[in-house]
């Protein structure tokens, strides 16, 4: 079975998004081509949403045909130049674009259209997007931070800006941008976790022993506790609670001078082993229910659950040579 | 799911209809037996209650239309917030599914998913080569479901 | 009820909770005219016929607690008749649809009375 088209193909595995390209004739066929605007029409509202889907699905799998079908319904459907479906053509120009020259001139139309109106959001992503993909990372970032100023509110660009920054290696920023977005979303587990990832990231980056270290780690192990408190069973914030607790404990076996930091201090030796047994019992459940494939444990990815069983195996094997 | 509770509901509502029918029949016949009566005689006080396997027939019919309505709601969901993103990260699709084991069009995984997707910001280049690669070393091959 | 800070450690899910007092309202004003079909076939009278939509509605609540929220509930190690995986508080449960459903028993009530006892 393919997944469900109306959610957003961007993180699917590459065999799932070809089940949906295979699927675009079928539903290009079902739908009506021309749909009439008029209140007594039945307009599917996810039907455009699944048309979007698509032709990421198809530019993915190189079916641009399909792609500019679903393109040309929703033109006649929003028009011509309505902001996404602007966004979406440039995005088909970007996947067809052979060389950096023809990259360069659908660069010059983003600019264009941004320069006849400045507000146009969809399109200041794509020419973010297209200059962080042909490696002008600073200009994408400056772009990303005028983008922020207009539009403060925008959750998947302050993410965006988290991204570009850890991809340079800046985790202080990308950490404070990813602060921002939990402003934003405070209830957001996956949020609370990728947070804790970066502050775990960051502490292992700048090497054990300082004061900054110990607080990053106390800051990461508290968004992994808090996006579990928020999400029961959530396979991705036990397996960072476990290596973050692991390397805790690591560390405090060999002896290094404890520097208490005030608010950003570790909680005592104790309460994180207990924390890493809570993780550790939790994974176990967790991947003998989903390797069993037990009704009502099937929601996880196999690739997570993988990876799960791999750090609890690493674990145990350490514990025998101990 | 939904079958079988449109079928009890329906085998209740034939009863329901019966019953009533039933005891319009009755209260018909009564009002005519009562002015007969009061023809012949002056008493008019015979108590006019319905006979009691009608008065079965109804409260039966009306608990099982109770019992299809009931089977046939929507199955709820949890409200509090860690029950609620547990069963998402859990049970996946198959904890939203309604009674005819169809996905609720309303449920989309993770809402909070797009803030790490970032669909608007794709990198449709970089997707197109890892699919070429993945193509390429062989994934293709296993895709033909 | 719960104070703010719980609610901030601990959040409600808005949605899911319209969605679950939607479906029991659904559920309360359908079988609330079904009350008042019955009622009137039975030929009930004044406070015997409202004691009638009392129990009845009662009942539904009872069903309702079984079918949809007792497998999930208990499963999830909640003492029996709680419903606070589902819904707010249990007064708003078990007597939220009394009101509701009033109307729509009177006017069947009424009609199905009149009906069969012409």
């Amino acid at each position: 079975m393919a997944p469900s088209l109306i959610r957003s193909p961007v993180q699917l595995p590459p065999a799932e998004a070809l089940a949906i390209s295979q699927q675009a004739p079928a539903i290009l066929q079902s739908a009506p081509s021309a749909v009439s605007s008029s209140i007594l029409s039945k307009e599917k509202s996810e039907l455009w949403i699944e048309y979007e889907n698509l032709i990421l699905s198809c530019l993915r799998t190189g079916d641009e045909r399909a792609a500019h079908q679903c393109l040309d319904r929703l033109v006649t459907r929003f028009g011509e130049d309505n902001e996404r479906v602007l966004a979406l053509r440039g995005l088909i120009k970007e996947a067809e674009a052979q060389n950096n020259g023809e990259l360069e001139k659908v660069l010059k139309e983003y600019e264009e259209i941004l320069s006849k109106n400045d507000s146009n959001i969809p399109i200041m992503k794509r020419r973010i997007a297209l200059l962080r993909s042909m490696g002008r990372v600073s200009d994408a970032a400056s772009a990303l931070v005028q983008l922020l100023d207009f539009s403060p509110t925008d959750l998947e660009a302050w993410s965006e800006l988290s991204d570009l920054y850890f991809s340079q290696g800046l985790y202080p920023q990308a950490i404070y941008a990813m602060e921002e977005v939990l402003v934003l979303a405070p209830n957001a587990w996956n949020v609370h976790a990728r947070l804790g990832e970066l502050q775990y990231m960051a502490a292992t980056a700048s090497g054990a022993g300082n004061g900054a270290y110990q607080k990053q780690m106390a800051e990461a192990l508290k968004r992994f506790s808090r996006s579990i408190e928020l999400c029961d069973d959530y396979l991705r914030g036990y397996y960072g609670l476990k290596l973050v607790t692991k390397r805790i404990l690591k560390d405090s076996a060999k002896p290094t001078k404890q520097t208490d930091d005030g608010d950003f201090s570790l909680p005592d030796t104790r309460t994180i082993e207990r924390l890493n047994e809570l993780a550790t019992a939790k994974l176990a459940e967790i991947i003998r229910h989903s390797s069993a494939n037990d009704r009502g444990w099937r929601g996880y990815n196999a690739a997570e659950v993988a990876a799960a069983r791999e750090l609890l195996s690493e674990d145990a094997s350490s514990d025998i040579k101990r | 799911m939904t079958i079988l509770s449109k079928t009890i509901t329906a085998f209740g509502g034939i009863l329901l209809a019966h019953a009533c029918y039933s005891a319009q029949e009755h209260s018909a016949l009564h009002s005519l037996r009562v002015a007969t009566a009061a023809s012949l005689t002056s008493s008019s006080t015979v108590a006019n209650s319905l006979p009691i396997d009608v008065v079965i027939e109804t409260i039966v019919a009306t608990f099982i239309i109770l019992l299809g309505l009931v089977l046939g709601t929507r199955p709820l969901r949890p409200i509090q917030w860690r029950v609620w993103a547990g069963k998402i990260e859990r049970e996946g699709e198959d904890g939203f599914k309604d009674n005819n084991g169809e996905v609720n069009k309303d449920y989309m995984g993770n809402p909070f998913n797009f803030i790490e997707s970032r669909p608007n910001f794709v990198d449709i280049r970089k997707q197109r080569k890892e699919f070429a690669e993945w193509v390429r070393t062989g994934g293709g091959g296993q895709s033909t479901r | 009820m719960p104070s703010e800070l719980e609610l901030q450690i601990s959040p409600i899910v808005q949605e899911s909770l319209v969605h679950n007092t939607r479906t029991l309202v659904n559920l309360q004003s359908l079988t609330a005219s079904l009350f008042g079909v019955s009622a009137g076939i039975l030929g009930l009278e004044s406070y015997s016929g409202f004691l009638y939509y009392l129990i009845f509605s009662l009942i539904t609540s009872a069903l309702f607690y079984v079918v949809r929220v007792a497998p999930t509930s208990i499963a999830s190690e909640k003492p029996p008749l709680d419903t606070s995986r589902y819904f707010r508080g249990p007064v708003e449960f078990w007597t939220g649809g009394l009101m509701n459903g009033l109307a729509g028993f009177i006017l069947t009530w009424t009609l199905f009375y009149g009906l069969v006892s012409a």
